[in-house]
């Protein structure tokens, strides 16, 4: 499903940072269909990079990134763009719920740019199916932080993606809610058969995925 | 989600912001589209007025004073031309209709207009037809009516002028008299005796022409004064509508009829037939009058005259400006020189105004982009979730378009609700009517405050386009 090829990416020292660049190799990995993995490493490891450099939000120096038989570093941007929001499912650190939107209209938003006809049963059913059938229509900030990161996981299922990029989605759950909340994912990915890539620093987080993979050790 | 659904929401999670930069733009839109509605529609109701005739005819002078004071019933008249005039003017090849006119008086505010019964018959109204009457009858004073009543008066007028003349003779004569006190007494008895026979005489003439005191009222005038159909009225001397004006008690009117509105400023004006405006007392020629001059007390104040087009038109214009005692002026050619003049200083408010809009984008550019540094993360969530860098560029370009286009929107019904209000002082100042619709001139102006104001986001959205979704994807939006 995915695979990672003689991979290279640098980022420069920032102007205003004291530190020097720091830079992200991998030689050679690959994740099966269906695949669940962890990817886990120190802090600036390059954990995040590498889910960046999957989704096609940025490109490497070298190498390719194949995703469901694409190589995307040879896409245009715009065609990266829309590859992106028919395959990938984004799952972030905090739910990143658009305000003024409602539950309903965050989750249609993550169909909405793939260039087919939103489908409003799927993101209701979504909803429902995260326990929060009788939140449609209420705001970001009437729902709770645990409710908010619902909404979030329904977003990133609603395209029907063939794989979900999870970075830290328990990170700013309590431990109830964001093993409540890894389960619903893990579950839904186990019916519709997505890969999901989870990078994490929560040793619980990567003990319920199928593989776990050291960053460090890609290179 | 579609676009402008996004757009939409974006707007409305700012309400205060949206509403007050839309106002801004709505003010100078507003502004803009006033001035120019306004002077459109009333230099289209001028225009319409003047086309009642195709020329005045009337004393030298000023031809605009002239045009305003015969078809707008507004300032005074530069004076008179001699009935002669008329006479020839009704019977010259190539005139079709010709209305004589005479001012002066008033009732209530509302000026007399002394006219014959060629003007409810001839007169033809742009988009309207000839005048209708709401209520009651047009009098009837035809011009065969007038010359035999005017040939009548000016008789008795001579007839008292020669008296005068043998009178004054007669005690030239006697000056030198030996018994010059006697005589003097004798002869101011018979100067009374003379003065109260032609009082009579006038009485007389009045009461014989008794049935001339009618009026029909235009609507405005009727709505103004009261006046409907079997009021009674009694005119005053001069048209200034303040306190202490003459009355012509001899001379009351009965309403006759009472006109429907047109839209022009005959709604705001009193008709009487001529024969009993030159029976009023207060317009009767005194020994010091001079007749045939532009203070002729039998002359008319104007003619109004529509003529064959083309050559004609030119010629008679050409002939009647040839003469000494009398000026034709076209109208239609006042009020566009009128108009030119007002042109102006219709573009300099026009100018003032476009400042305005302009400063209102540029106030929808700044809020914009203060928004900028908040919403980074909304747009790197947005090109995360698929959408493209064009995507979130046109979102910001539309969402000031939007701001825009609404605020044109408010401005045009605003511009509306004030050119209302603003023709209604107009109708009640000249008469004209000023009907102002939304034309493609308006749909041009919101279409182009829409696309300013979308250029105008084009800073703030070029800054979104530039977004990198993968360095603000931490943290909370």
């Amino acid at each position: 499903m995915i695979r990672l090829l003689g991979l290279h990416k640098s980022f420069p020292r920032q102007t205003d940072e004291q530190s020097s660049g720091h830079s992200l190799s991998v030689s050679d990995f690959e994740i099966q269909a269906g695949e669940r993995v962890a990817l886990v490493g120190a802090s600036g490891s390059g954990k995040t990079t590498l889910l960046n450099l999957m989704s096609g939000l940025i490109l490497p120096d070298q190498g390719s990134v194949e995703v469901d038989g694409v190589d995307i570093t040879q896409l245009k941007e715009s065609a990266r763009d829309r590859f992106r929001a028919r395959t990938i499912g984004y799952l972030f650190q905090t739910s990143h719920l658009l305000p003024g939107f409602s539950a309903l209209e965050n989750v249609e938003l993550g169909a909405s740019f793939a260039g087919r006809a939103v489908d409003r049963d799927r993101a209701k059913s979504l909803l429902d199916a995260v326990g929060l059938g009788h939140r449609h229509h209420h705001q970001p900030q009437q729902l709770s932080v645990g409710q908010q990161s619902r909404v979030a996981l329904a977003r990133a299922l609603v395209n029907r993606p063939k794989v979900v990029l999870a970075d830290e989605p328990t990170g700013a759950l309590d431990p109830e809610s964001g093993k409540a909340a890894l389960k619903l994912l893990l579950d839904t990915a186990g019916e519709e058969n997505i890969t999901v890539i989870c990078a994490t620093h929560d040793a619980g987080v990567a003990s319920v995925l199928d593989r776990t993979v050291r960053v460090e050790e890609l290179q | 989600m579609k676009l402008p659904r996004l757009i939409a929401r974006n707007l409305r999670r700012r309400p205060l912001t949206t509403a007050l930069t839309s106002f801004s733009v709505a003010l100078g839109v507003g502004l803009f589209a006033a001035i120019g509605a306004l002077r459109h529609g009333a230099e289209q109701g001028f225009q319409r007025s003047a086309s009642l005739c195709d020329m005045v005819v009337g004393a030298k002078g000023s031809s605009l004073q002239l045009v305003l004071n015969s078809l707008y019933h507004v300032g005074t008249s530069p004076g008179n031309v001699p009935f002669s005039l008329y006479e020839e003017i009704s019977g010259t090849t190539g005139v079709l209709w010709s209305v004589p006119m005479a001012v002066g008086d008033s009732y209530a505010g509302s000026r007399i207009v002394a006219v014959t019964d060629d003007l409810f018959e001839a007169l033809e109204i742009p988009d309207y037809g000839k005048l209708r009457l709401a209520s009651g009858n047009a009098f009837a004073f035809s011009k065969e009516a007038l010359v035999e009543l005017h040939h009548e008066l000016e008789e008795h007028h001579h007839e008292e002028d020669e008296e005068a003349e043998e009178h004054h003779e007669h005690h030239e004569h006697h000056e030198h008299h030996e018994h010059h006190e006697h005589e003097e007494s004798e002869e101011s008895g018979t100067e009374e005796e003379e003065h109260h026979a032609h009082d009579e005489e006038l009485h007389h003439l009045i009461e014989e022409h008794q049935g001339l005191f009618v009026a029909v009222v235009g609507s405005e005038a009727a709505a103004a004064s009261g006046l409907q159909v079997g009021s009674r009225f009694t005119p005053a001397h001069d048209v200034s509508g303040g306190a202490g004006q003459e009355q012509h008690e001899e001379a009351e009117t009965e309403v006759v009829g009472v006109l429907e509105p047109t839209g022009t400023p005959l709604d705001r004006a009193i008709f009487i037939p001529l024969g009993a405006f030159y029976l009023i007392e207060g317009h009767q020629p005194t020994e010091e009058s001079e007749f045939g001059g532009a203070r002729d007390p039998l002359g008319l104040s104007s003619i109004l005259v529509r003529s064959k087009p083309g050559f004609y038109s030119l010629s008679l214009w050409r002939s009647w400006n040839n003469r000494l005692d009398a000026q034709a002026a076209r109208p239609a050619d006042e009020i566009r020189n009128l108009f030119q003049v007002v042109g102006n200083v219709d573009a300099i408010l026009r100018l003032v105004a476009a400042l305005v809009v302009v400063v209102a984008l540029i106030g929808v550019l700044v809020a914009i982009y203060n928004t900028m540094g908040a919403r980074r993360k909304e747009f790197a969530l947005l090109r995360a979730l698929g959408a493209h860098r064009a995507t979130v560029l046109t979102m910001v370009m539309g969402e000031s378009a939007a701001i825009a286009a609404i605020g044109a929107l408010i401005g045009m019904l605003l511009a509306g609700a004030g050119v209302w209000v603003a023709s209604g002082k107009v109708h009640s100042m000249v008469g004209v009517a000023v009907t102002v619709l939304p034309g493609w001139d308006e749909i041009q102006l919101l279409l182009a405050v829409t696309a300013v104001g979308a250029i105008a986001g084009l800073v703030p959205a070029w800054n979104a386009y530039r977004t990198e979704a993968a360095h603000h994807l931490s943290g909370q939006l």
